[in-house]
């Protein structure tokens, strides 16, 4: 493993981490469209 | 021949101006008129804007440093202090971050996609994202063992203006990353190499390189991000209607609501004057920068 390899490594799992962690609402969209309505009805309630 | 070249020269840009004089000049002036008139349509004259400046809807200083409410007007500037510097910093960390990473144009997308979302959208998810019994957060917070954040944070004052904020950041900051991308490609590796060669530390190469470089990058964020601030409507409307107890109202909903809700048109036309007044501000720097770019260096 190089000098290069060992920096891109982190980088690119730290970078993938983030990606994820960034489109988990956009998959709670997804997820809530093909479940029933009364699931998601207490979505905004207190 | 100079007024011929006159004539014709209105001519060819008669189909441009007209819509803009029927679609923007005429309703801006239109609206300017209207503020000065009260519901009877007697001439108030500053009435309206007095009323605006001293009602608690739009500053409510005795809340401060309480909790919200603290009025619109107040909220577009803690919009712009906490929105402004955390999509500053993450746009240009996300930026060099995705610079050395593989996969990049994958990862890139994932984070532009707020961008792409329309904010209505966003204040739908704003209240699936924080709320108690379907939400993310507040289950993160409940798995911390944090119980005073595993609550509906858009129910209660005190947390939901934080939580329009963190998502305004969250779908925006896209847009920050991706003029950081382009301001990266633009600065010479030649700089770097030199850098490298003089024993320059990481900090210092950012520092002394990498920033400076993304000077005008950075101008163009903070505009942009600022104008998007000032005139925040849907998010809000989407997900709070500016509540609970008109803490996360902002001035361009509040303008919507004086106008078409509390029927009062005069009032809103005073609001919609006042913040196109602050947002001419951050533009009239833009403009001079734009027609004199050596001033700024």
């Amino acid at each position: 493993m190089d000098h290069q390899d060992r920096k891109t490594v982190p980088a690119t799992i730290f970078g993938w981490i983030i990606g994820i962690l960034w489109i988990i609402p956009f998959i709670g969209i997804i997820m809530s469209s093909i479940r029933p309505s009364a699931e998601i009805a207490d979505a905004g309630g207190s | 021949m100079k007024k011929q070249w006159r004539h014709s020269t209105l001519w060819f840009i008669a189909p441009a101006l007209l819509p803009v004089i029927l679609f923007l000049v005429f309703p801006v002036i239109s609206g300017l008129y209207i503020s000065f008139f009260d519901n009877s349509g007697t001439f108030v004259g500053l009435e309206n804007y007095t009323a605006t400046l001293t009602d608690a809807r739009v500053i409510n200083l005795k809340q401060i440093p309480g909790y919200p409410p603290y009025g619109a007007l107040i909220h577009n500037l803690v919009w712009v202090l906490f929105h402004l510097p955390l999509t500053i910093i993450l746009g240009l960390g996300f930026a060099l971050l995705l610079k050395r990473t593989m996969g990049m144009t994958v990862v890139r997308t994932m984070i532009f996609l707020g961008m792409v979302v329309p904010m209505v959208v966003g204040g739908i998810l704003v209240r699936f994202l924080f709320s108690k019994n379907s939400g993310l957060i507040p289950h993160l917070f409940k798995a911390l063992d944090i119980q005073g954040l595993n609550v509906n944070w858009i129910a209660h004052p005190q947390t939901a203006l934080v939580a329009l904020i963190a998502t305004s950041v969250w779908l925006w900051v896209g847009y920050a990353m991706v003029v950081y991308i382009a301001g990266l490609t633009t600065i010479p590796t030649v700089f770097y190499d030199v850098a490298a060669i003089e024993g320059s530390s990481r900090t210092q190469t950012l520092r002394w390189i990498t920033l400076p470089m993304l000077k005008n990058s950075t101008g163009v964020i903070v505009l942009m991000t600022i104008i998007w601030e000032l005139k925040l409507f849907d998010l809000v409307y989407a997900s709070t209607g500016g509540g609970p107890g008109n803490s996360t109202n902002v001035m361009a909903l509040e303008m919507y609501l004086t106008a078409f809700k509390f029927n009062d048109p005069g009032k809103g036309m005073a609001i919609a004057v006042i913040l196109t007044l602050m947002t001419l501000i951050p533009i009239s720097f833009s403009v001079r920068q734009t027609l004199n770019p050596q001033s700024e260096s």
